[in-house]
């Protein structure tokens, strides 16, 4: 059995998450993000809070969060889930009502 | 009286009589006002085997005791009568200016019956009640008819002050979809009541009232409402959210988790979704903010679109427009404002006129509905096809002849009954429930028909408000469904508050208004059994009317054909796990399982046996 190469070697490997930003959120891309959206490079293993503080958004922005499709809700729990390579992620300000 | 004015109007249009009649208080305890004084009504006065478009059904419009009060978003009021489209009890709930002029002028509720012998309207000043002569107003468009009326009146400020309610050429036209308009733009959209005022030949009501009412409690009552609105506006989606995009804010959000359905609920997560978004109305179209009574949030406004094809003024549409035009996958917003414009102006519900049009899309492009009977070639996508088949609709002309009839009746004359996405024969609003299992349950239970605003589980589903609770599992909805019921029966609707006040407002902050208002001394628990009590009274009716357990039920397309798309792609609900959550509803209801009617245990203790 090998271990993974970025433990061997102490390199930290990246994954690439999509983000899609909506309503008040779009504000927070990246200057080259076009259409609501950018890819970003994040540690393996890092979480949505670390994706939030990236992108300079404060923890306790009210927001809706979806990640690949599924909501995630109003709740600041969703702070704690762990990111894979490929996730999409999309950030709402609160809406609600039909 | 406090909080409710104390007197209900009754006017019989063969006659033309008018009498008053003083709201009785232990009546108006246990039902509050909104659906529940108005359903008690119907159940003792009306025959639930009544054709619904015949003089001897009755039309009831219905305030709570917060209207007109200054409770948080005490805007509503209520029509009732049984639906021309559901043949159940019928329900439309409305904003505006209209329902608390109602209130100033002293009156609770209007119960209307009987037939006009030719076309009139109700004008009530205060004391003064009086039919006239509507002969020049049948034909004209919602807009028009309140222009024309206000014209009649000499003195400007009256006329400028006066809050009018009426009903387009699709009431008149007895259109099963017709909806009962005020203040030119506020719909009571659903279940044709429309058409019921239309089979009464009363083609309006103008309302000017000059008193107002007084709350038992003012000292309690100021600091509850201070409390509400202290509560709106700390809420983002309230305060903000809200106000920026309207209810089509949600278009987005819904859109990428596989809520929001498309081309008649055959697909969901389609990308063009993000065109007939709530921020692209905002940003193209919205003029300003508008609210109704009481509303610090202003989720409408006017909009305009200046651009052919689909220049024209509009409200600003709710979502559930949004969700009509998604299914009939037209991606343009100036459709979607022109759409709503047309459908508001011709006084129809868009949603089941537009849901009807994409059925219709549907059969088209299946081969099923032939093009010499549309009269052009018609298939999803078609904005300028979807906006005229509605103004057929409301006029009866061309296929609009039969889409007037209803969704059913059009599906099942096309030979497919299962392409009319419905529930008791109402369109199915804007949520694919093969993803939202709790909103599958409440429309398959609503006594409407498939209606979203009587308990609307998506927000704790999908929203995640007040608390984010898995859509896809059945366990735990049957509780939620019952207790949202109930809630949004007894102290939303029957209170007079605004559904989407919840957003912001809790539901106790709400009750203390409610309490102090009256001043009857309700414990919370009492005004959601008052919930309990009007829901199952429903029930009642639609049983005697001849609904059955059977009409419980749940579109086969979620039933049998997988999602396209979406995070739970493949995915259908399971007929045991609906099954499993409607045995779970009804337990918790006090409902025999095998006639769904409400036991005689439940009825006593709800004192309606």
């Amino acid at each position: 059995m090998t271990a993974p190469s970025s433990f061997l070697s102490g390199e930290e490997r990246l994954m690439n998450i999509e983000v899609r930003m909506f309503m008040e959120f779009r504000s927070y891309l990246p200057p080259s993000a076009t259409g609501g959206g950018a890819t970003i490079s994040l540690k393996e293993g890092a979480t949505l809070e670390a994706l939030l503080n990236l992108l300079g958004i404060t923890l306790d922005k009210p927001k809706i969060t979806v990640i690949n499709g599924v909501s995630l809700g109003l709740s600041n729990a969703a702070h704690s889930t762990v990111l894979h390579e490929g996730d999409i992620v999309s950030l709402f300000s609160p809406v609600g009502g039909g | 009286m406090d909080g409710w004015a104390g007197k209900i109007l009754r006017v019989d249009l063969t006659s033309g009589s008018c009498r008053v009649e003083a709201l009785n208080p232990d009546f108006a305890r246990k039902y509050i006002g909104g659906q529940g004084t108005a359903s008690k009504i119907l159940m003792d006065e009306v025959d639930p085997l009544v054709d619904p478009l015949s003089p001897a059904n009755k039309l009831i419009f219905s305030t709570g005791p917060c209207t007109g009060t200054g409770t948080v978003c005490g805007s509503r009021g209520v029509w009732a009568a049984k639906s021309p489209l559901t043949g159940g009890i019928g329900f439309a709930n409305t904003g505006g200016y209209f329902p608390a002029e109602l209130k100033f002028a002293g009156y609770d509720m209007i119960v209307l019956e009987g037939k006009a012998a030719k076309p009139v309207y109700l004008w009530i000043a205060d004391d003064v009640v009086e039919l006239r002569s509507a002969l020049n107003l049948w034909g004209k468009t919602v807009p028009e008819t309140e222009d024309l009326i206000r014209e009649e009146i000499a003195d400007k400020w009256v006329a400028g002050e006066t809050c009018i309610t009426c009903i387009g050429p699709a009431g008149e036209n007895l259109v099963k979809m017709a909806a009962i308009m005020n203040d030119k733009h506020r719909a009571a959209g659903r279940g044709g009541l429309g058409a019921v005022m239309g089979s009464k030949n009363l083609k309006a009501i103008a309302v000017r009232g000059t008193g107002s009412i007084t709350v038992a409690k003012p000292e309690e009552f100021k600091n509850a409402v201070a409390a509400g609105l202290a509560e709106v506006k700390a809420n983002p989606l309230a305060s903000e959210s809200f106000p920026r995009y309207g209810s089509g804010g949600s278009v987005n959000f819904l859109n990428s988790v596989g809520v929001l359905p498309h081309k008649n609920f055959q697909e969901m997560c389609v990308e063009g979704a993000a065109q007939i978004s709530g921020e692209v109305v905002a940003e193209k179209f919205l003029i300003r903010n508008r609210g109704c009574y009481a509303c610090p949030i202003a989720c409408g406004g006017p909009s305009q679109v200046t651009q052919p094809p689909f220049q024209g003024k509009s409200e600003r549409p709710e979502y559930e427009t949004h969700f009509i035009v998604a299914s009939c996958a037209v991606y343009d917003p100036a459709a979607l404002v022109k759409f709503n414009g047309v459908c508001n102006d011709l006084g129809i519900d868009t949603i089941d006129a537009g849901a009807t049009v994409a059925c219709a899309m549907e059969l088209s492009e299946k081969g099923y509905l032939p093009e010499k009977d549309v009269g052009f070639k018609l298939s999803f996508g078609d904005g300028e096809a979807m906006i005229k088949l509605a103004e057929q609709t409301a006029y009866r002309q061309g296929l609009g002849a039969v889409i007037a009839e209803g969704g059913c009746a059009l599906a099942e004359k096309y030979g497919h009954p299962e392409l009319f996405i419905h529930i008791k024969k109402m369109a199915c609003t804007g949520y694919d429930v093969r993803n939202v299992k709790g909103m599958a349950l409440n429309w398959a239970t609503s006594v409407r028909g498939a209606c979203h605003n009587r308990g609307y589980t998506t927000a704790a589903e999908i929203f995640g408000h007040p608390q984010k609770l898995d859509p896809l599992t059945i366990e735990g909805k049957a509780p939620l469904v019952k207790a949202m019921q109930d809630l949004t029966a007894g102290i939303m609707d029957a209170a007079g508050i605004c559904l989407f006040s919840v957003l912001g407002q809790s539901p106790p902050a709400m009750f203390a208004q409610l309490e102090a208002a009256t001043g009857v001394g309700y414990a919370f628990e009492e005004v959601m059994q008052a919930g309990e009590r009007i829901w199952n009274l429903q029930r009642l009716f639609n049983l005697q009317a001849g609904l059955t357990k059977d009409d419980d039920n749940i579109p086969k397309r979620f039933l049998e054909e997988p999602a396209t798309g979406g995070p739970n792609k493949g995915n259908v609900l399971e007929r045991q796990e609906f099954e499993a959550m409607l045995k779970g509803y009804y337990e918790m209801r006090g409902w025999n399982l095998e006639t769904g009617y409400p036991t005689k245990e439940k009825l006593v203790e709800l004192a309606l046996a």
